[in-house]
């Protein structure tokens, strides 16, 4: 009897590391179990646009945090994806082949989203790569790029250093994603002179996304008159926040600038509050949808906090196509998709468009380098103004950054900053 | 000062629930001579309990936490039964490779069920800081804090004057003594693993309407709990108490003076110095093995 339950236990025991294989586990063995159900999704695709004629797919890569602390965000980012591949597919795909996606999880851990990249490349053999979401992770998977010459699309990461030429895969990486320093750039003229930042504290996620923002701003912050009076730096999974904000809230700081994501900023929002804080806050890098860290949150929670975006869902004025943006609203809604998911999913979309682009200019062969060629040609009218690659020597667009204010559980967009 | 009493406060009221996790933790490892290291995934579970009938079934708070309780009261039992029981008179080893692979099993269980999105379970009691004094407090954190030194004084009457609770302690002696004695030992083991779980559960209720509810929130939680247990000196109560308190003290200040990137180091930074202060634990006697 004691026998069969200690086999029953060490069956259990294998049965736990086979699952956390799956879920934690190394991404070379990972990667297979989790490449599935995206590849399933998107073998529907084709069926879902009866125009497009049986033709050998055209692949390409993703790369994004699907399981992990800022899973959802990833998640988000697929749905805006798989919107553009079935809108892509529907209206006949590129060069009249489907476009398919194969994912993989990153995890938002360097480590893992470099070996995913790598998995793409050498078992997929895919021609072109979309992520991967942080900017330690796209720092990570650039150098696997160079190695195999095969260039990556970045949609997501704010970090100044990816688009240096001195970095190693610079060569191959094209941003859509705004730099910290274009957002620091573009707010800078109302910074102090509209919110009253004048004495900052900086309460920032510790990876390169969030020295990084909390460098430029800093410089911007000081150019404009004001300064910055202290600089906390916090784990991506730190969940208790109360040291942080006792020390700024009984400091003479006016103001808090947070760079991190929407579920980190609804914990440090919650605690906030509790404290009674008056601050004003800001918060910057695009993956700090209002909407989401409301719904993690209440809407007494984000009352009143200003933070830079770069896709105002409603205000169809302000992207690079307004009747693209209209359909894509009314596509994401018809699709029962989560609201606290839009401000992240025009990321996928206007990602996996520009993907799409650059295999129409070379015809859709599977070649790298030709894709690394035409990729800074390529131009997209999207959700967050217009890609073009005109920065950073053909690497680096200029999207649509604004400033919104949660008033009332809505995002208003202030005035101010159109001149 | 002021922002000194502050978080003094602040680490207190995270302190307790340390001091909860480790008292668990601690006793199991002292009845039972268990290394548990699915308690991390037991306190995660308990949180997606709360959220589950609080959140999603609109049950009452206070409701949701004690039938999260009294649901992972039966759930330790199954686990004690089926998976420990059968160890106990092997190796501490096996029970602990046992453990680890259940909170793989749980954690990855958690994923499936509840996927990896971040939940808010929402605030039970209106957010609003309390100004006593120069210091600010939340009624969820006065609440937080009552609960848990509830939970460890009613823990301490039970073991003390209880009637059972005594065949506990007299386990925690000596076991075969108690047995000898006419102890149901193995009665003790159940009881004790399923008050741990539970616990540990309501641990996880009771913070997780000011944090966020994922399946991976157990790790640093665990972490956590086994310094507070080693600090304290292995199976003692008195010192998993005082060293849970301390160690949200110290990560406040350590936090709020030295730096925010230590915050998670100071746990273990705790533990290696009281290994070389006090190697027994904070409150540790030396104690015959085996």
């Amino acid at each position: 009897m004691a026998k069969k339950m200690s086999l029953l236990s060490t069956l259990l025991l294998i049965l736990g590391l086979l699952l956390s294989a799956c879920g934690g586990g190394s991404a070379t063995q990972a990667a297979p179990t989790e490449a599935q159900p995206a590849a399933d999704t998107k073998s529907e695709s084709p069926t879902a646009a009866p125009t497009v004629a049986p033709a050998e797919p055209v692949k390409f890569g993703v790369v994004e945090p699907l399981t992990g602390p800022v899973a959802d965000s990833g998640s988000y980012v697929i749905n805006g994806m798989n919107i553009g591949i079935d809108k892509i597919n529907a209206e006949g795909g590129v060069c009249g082949r489907p476009l398919e996606a194969i994912v993989m999880d990153g995890k938002n851990d360097p480590q893992e989203s470099a070996n995913a990249a790598e998995l793409l490349i050498t078992r997929d053999q895919v021609p072109i790569i979309m992520g991967a979401w942080g900017s330690s992770s796209t720092l990570a998977v650039m150098p696997v790029m160079e190695r195999h010459g095969v260039p990556l699309v970045v949609e997501t990461s704010s970090s100044g250093k990816i688009t240096l030429p001195e970095t190693p895969g610079f060569a191959w990486t094209f941003r859509i994603s705004p730099m910290s320093a274009m957002e620091a750039e573009a707010s800078e003229p109302y910074l102090v002179s509209k919110l009253g930042m004048t004495k900052v504290a900086v309460l920032s996620v510790n990876n390169d996304w969030g020295r990084g923002a909390a460098q430029v701003f800093k410089e911007a912050i000081e150019r404009q008159g004001g300064k910055v009076i202290s600089e906390d730096f916090i784990e991506q999974s730190a969940t208790d926040v109360l040291p942080q904000l006792t020390k700024i809230k009984n400091s003479e700081a006016d103001s808090i600038l947070m760079t991190t994501s929407a579920g980190q900023i609804a914990t440090i929002l919650k605690q906030y509050v509790e404290l009674g804080m008056t601050q004003t806050v800001l918060t910057t890098g695009g993956s700090n949808y209002p909407i989401a860290v409301m719904g993690l949150s209440s809407k007494e929670i984000v009352e009143g906090t200003y933070h830079l975006v770069f896709y105002v869902p409603e205000r169809f004025d302000l992207a690079g196509d307004p009747e693209l943006a209209k359909w894509y609203l009314e596509e994401y809604k018809k699709r029962g998709l989560p609201e606290v998911g839009l401000g992240e999913s025009y990321r996928g979309f206007d990602g996996v468009n520009v993907v799409a682009e650059a295999f129409k200019a070379v015809d859709c062969k599977a070649d790298p380098v030709a894709l690394q060629q035409a990729l800074p040609k390529v131009t997209f009218k999207g959700l967050s103004g217009t890609v073009a690659f005109k920065e950073r020597d053909g690497h680096q667009s200029r999207p649509n950054i604004y400033l919104v204010q949660m008033v009332d559980g809505k995002m208003v967009v202030p005035d101010f900053q159109f001149k | 000062m002021v922002e000194f009493f502050q978080h003094v406060v602040n680490g207190l009221m995270i302190g307790g629930i340390y001091a909860l996790m480790g008292i668990g933790l601690t006793l199991i490892f002292g009845i039972m001579n268990v290394v548990n290291f699915s308690h991390g995934e037991f306190y995660m579970l308990g949180a997606f309990g709360v959220y589950t009938l609080f959140t999603m079934l609109g049950l009452p708070y206070l409701a949701a936490l004690l039938l999260t309780g009294i649901i992972f009261w039966f759930f330790g039992s199954i686990i004690e039964r089926l998976i420990l029981r059968p160890l106990q008179h092997q190796a501490i080893d096996v029970s602990m490779l046992a453990t680890i692979g259940l909170s793989i099993f749980l954690s990855n269980l958690a994923l499936i069920i509840w996927d990896p999105t971040p939940k808010d379970i929402g605030m039970p009691f209106p957010l609003i800081g309390v100004e006593i004094g120069p210091i600010t407090l939340t009624p969820i954190r006065v609440f937080i804090f009552v609960a848990a030194m509830l939970l460890i004084l009613g823990s301490h009457l039970f073991l003390r004057y209880n009637r059972f609770g005594k065949a506990i302690r007299a386990t925690f002696q000596d076991r075969e003594a108690a047995a000898l004695m006419g102890v149901n030992t193995g009665l003790v083991n159940l009881v004790t693993f399923s008050w741990g779980t539970a616990i540990a559960a309501i641990a996880g209720g009771l913070l997780g309407p000011i944090f966020q509810v994922f399946p991976t929130m157990g790790t640093i939680v665990s972490s956590k709990s086994f310094a507070v247990v080693i600090a304290g000196g292995l199976g003692n109560f008195p010192g998993a108490i005082l060293s849970g308190l301390l160690l949200g003290v110290a990560e406040s200040l350590g936090a709020g003076y030295v730096s925010s990137g230590y915050r998670d180091a100071i746990a273990f930074i705790l533990i290696i110095v009281v290994l070389i202060v006090r190697p027994t634990g904070l409150l540790g006697k030396a104690r015959r093995l085996g």
